[in-house]
């Protein structure tokens, strides 16, 4: 086997995760940790206690570290859709465009005003109208991650949209039906409720901290218990909105699920497998097994994906070479369909420069017939229909595993806290500040069953990831892709160095 | 606007609702370079947000991150064009 090589599509692949898995550091403890200083600051209002409002105080100054240096990371990903990715950019701008821009302004505005009344306002307004700011920071933040989630949910299950090959763009038909899609709802309750489960590790990790050293005591207690129940109530949505993410997952994209499980054949009662070593070297189709050790659950799978623990899911050979006995459909299939749909958009376009109307109109019928397999035809061969299995699944049950932890390290908090031996848990403490790391692992892992798993398309089913890219030098990709790893690695130390510092100093005594 | 916040919060400002609105181009003004000399961790996060925003717009937007469609091509009509025949290039030409 020779080295792999690199084409420029790989190298924009690798530098828009590397843009998105950055700015996911920064994301999501603003959106959670927004929400834990308006609660802070609620019982400073509500008790009048100056305690209370000191902790608060503490705990703004990190979320303004994170806020400053995680601004405007998520910008570079639309530069990456205009220079990398301009076919895929060209082609959504109708759907994406305005309303992005609409809430990039809204966010800006909302946050330009109530953020600096949250920082500079604590001696020049009213307590209540402070506390209201505070609100609306934390209301605006989550807000701004509205519709770049509607997107990612819509590239996922493209709905509420119709193809006009006169300007090969998708052209919405229906808002509601994008903004409202069950993907593009789930996908925006799953990933906020995550990010007040991370922020609360954040504040029960950093909290957990001062009880190991022996400092700021009373303010980390206060800090966890609130930070406890939140992260708990956050944990047990996040595990509702993850099983109906996955529901969906399953009857939208089959071949996902089946790859998060490393299901090859499909079956009935299929089982989830809680624990397993996959084996990476497998394809679809040959004989070799799908894992060389595994702890299965049986029917666990098909109640999950189908709420019917005897149901059939599919697995990935059925949906690579077809099942007709459970007539499914296979990629083999879809792409014959899918060359119809290519070559007679073709077709169409070189009768609309001949003036050829009526030849025009007969083949946009048929291209309209086969429309719905577009993507496949750009296929070479079934099995590229197949996402990375490997990093799909183990992802996956990373991700479970430390999701259905989390929960327990939230109970165990409370339990010893209104115990009142918190401070004494040595053992606790030390592994809620691990938890830290722990919570930024399951997220990025989130991230990276959602975008791995539904390769290889960028519009799932219609186009893609080879046709989205733009037609450039991988160097170029290359070259700016080592650039953001340096940026991108320089900010972050810059985070943590300024965040240690603060931690360092504590809140005030 | 600020009627809401008044209903809402009491007062906008803690001077009780006193100010007048003749004033409040004033108070903003003096709101914001108060709280920016006031800043001790801010100033530092100041300087990495405009560092960060210069490389990031007079560096790698300017340099290294041209929309390809609006450089190459003039009007509408011809990215559309050159979209379309990108999608629709045989899977053996590409």
């Amino acid at each position: 086997m020779g080295d792999p090589i690199l084409t420029t599509v790989d190298w924009a692949r690798a530098q828009f995760a590397l843009t998105a898995m950055y700015h996911w550091i920064f994301v999501p403890l603003t959106l959670g940790l927004s929400f834990l200083i308006a609660f802070f600051e609620s019982i400073y209002v509500k008790t009048g206690n100056e305690e209370w409002k000191k902790l608060t105080k503490f705990w703004m100054t990190l979320f303004g570290i994170n806020f400053a240096i995680g601004v405007a990371t998520g910008i570079i990903l639309e530069f990456q859709f205009g220079t990398n990715w301009s076919n895929y950019s060209w082609m959504v701008g109708d759907i994406f465009g305005a309303p992005l821009a609409i809430e990039g302004i809204f966010a800006f505005f909302l946050e330009a005003t109530f953020f600096a009344v949250m920082f500079f306002g604590w001696h020049r307004v009213s307590k209540g109208f402070h506390l209201f700011s505070t609100w609306m920071v934390a209301v605006g933040s989550n807000l701004s991650a509205v519709w770049i989630l509607v997107a990612n949910g819509w590239m996922q299950f493209p709905t509420g949209m119709e193809f006009n090959p006169d300007t090969a763009r998708f052209e919405m038909h229906n808002f509601w039906e994008v903004a409202l899609s069950p993907v593009a709802v789930h996908k925006f309750t799953h990933t906020t409720s995550s990010a007040f489960l991370l922020a609360s590790l954040f504040v029960v990790g950093i909290s957990a901290l001062f009880l190991l050293q022996e400092r700021h005591q009373k303010m980390a207690k206060r800090s966890m218990i609130v930070a406890a129940v939140f992260g708990f109530l956050a944990s047990v949505f996040v595990g509702f909105t993850g099983d109906e993410a996955a529901y969906n997952v399953a009857q939208r994209q089959p071949m996902k699920l089946a790859a998060m499980e490393g299901l090859y054949v499909g079956q009935e009662k299929a089982p989830v497998v809680a624990m397993g070593v996959i084996n990476a070297g497998k394809k679809p189709g040959d004989d070799q097994p799908a894992f060389y050790q595994e702890i299965k659950v049986p029917g666990l799978l098909s109640l999950l994906a189908n709420r019917d623990p005897n149901s059939f899911v599919p697995g990935i050979n059925d949906l690579v070479f077809g099942n007709a006995e459970r007539n499914i459909i296979g990629a083999e299939q879809r792409m014959i369909t899918g060359r119809v749909a290519l070559a007679e958009l073709a077709h169409y376009k070189d009768a609309k420069a001949k003036g050829d109307e009526e030849e025009a109109a007969a083949a946009l019928s048929i291209f309209n017939q086969h429309k719905e397999d577009l993507g496949y035809g750009y296929l070479n061969n079934p099995a590229e229909a197949a996402p990375p299995v490997a990093t799909t699944f183990y992802s996956f049950h990373i991700m479970v595993a430390l999701g259905t932890m989390f929960p327990m390290i939230f109970l165990l908090v409370l339990y010893f806290a209104f115990k009142g031996t918190l401070e004494y848990q040595r053992w606790l403490n030390l592994l809620c500040f691990f938890s830290i790391f722990l919570g930024y692992v399951a997220q990025e892992a989130g991230w990276v069953v959602a975008e791995v798993g539904r390769q290889p398309w960028a519009i799932q089913g219609l186009l893609p990831v080879g046709v989205a890219s733009t037609n450039i030098a991988a160097g170029n990709v290359q070259t700016t892709f080592f650039m953001f790893l340096t940026l991108f690695t320089a900010l972050l130390l810059a985070e943590i160095r300024i965040m240690v510092k603060q931690i360092k100093i504590g809140p005030e005594e | 606007m600020f009627s809401i916040y008044n209903r809402v919060t009491g007062s906008f400002w803690s001077d009780g609702g006193k100010t007048r609105m003749t004033a409040l181009p004033k108070k903003m003004y003096l709101f914001y370079r108060d709280g920016f000399r006031s800043m001790v961790i801010g100033r530092s996060l100041w300087k990495i947000i405009a560092i960060k925003l210069f490389i990031m717009f007079a560096v790698l937007k300017l340099f290294f991150f041209p929309n390809y469609l609006t450089t190459n091509f003039n009007t509408e009509h011809d990215r559309a064009e050159h979209v379309l025949d990108n999608l629709t290039r045989p899977p053996s030409a590409r």
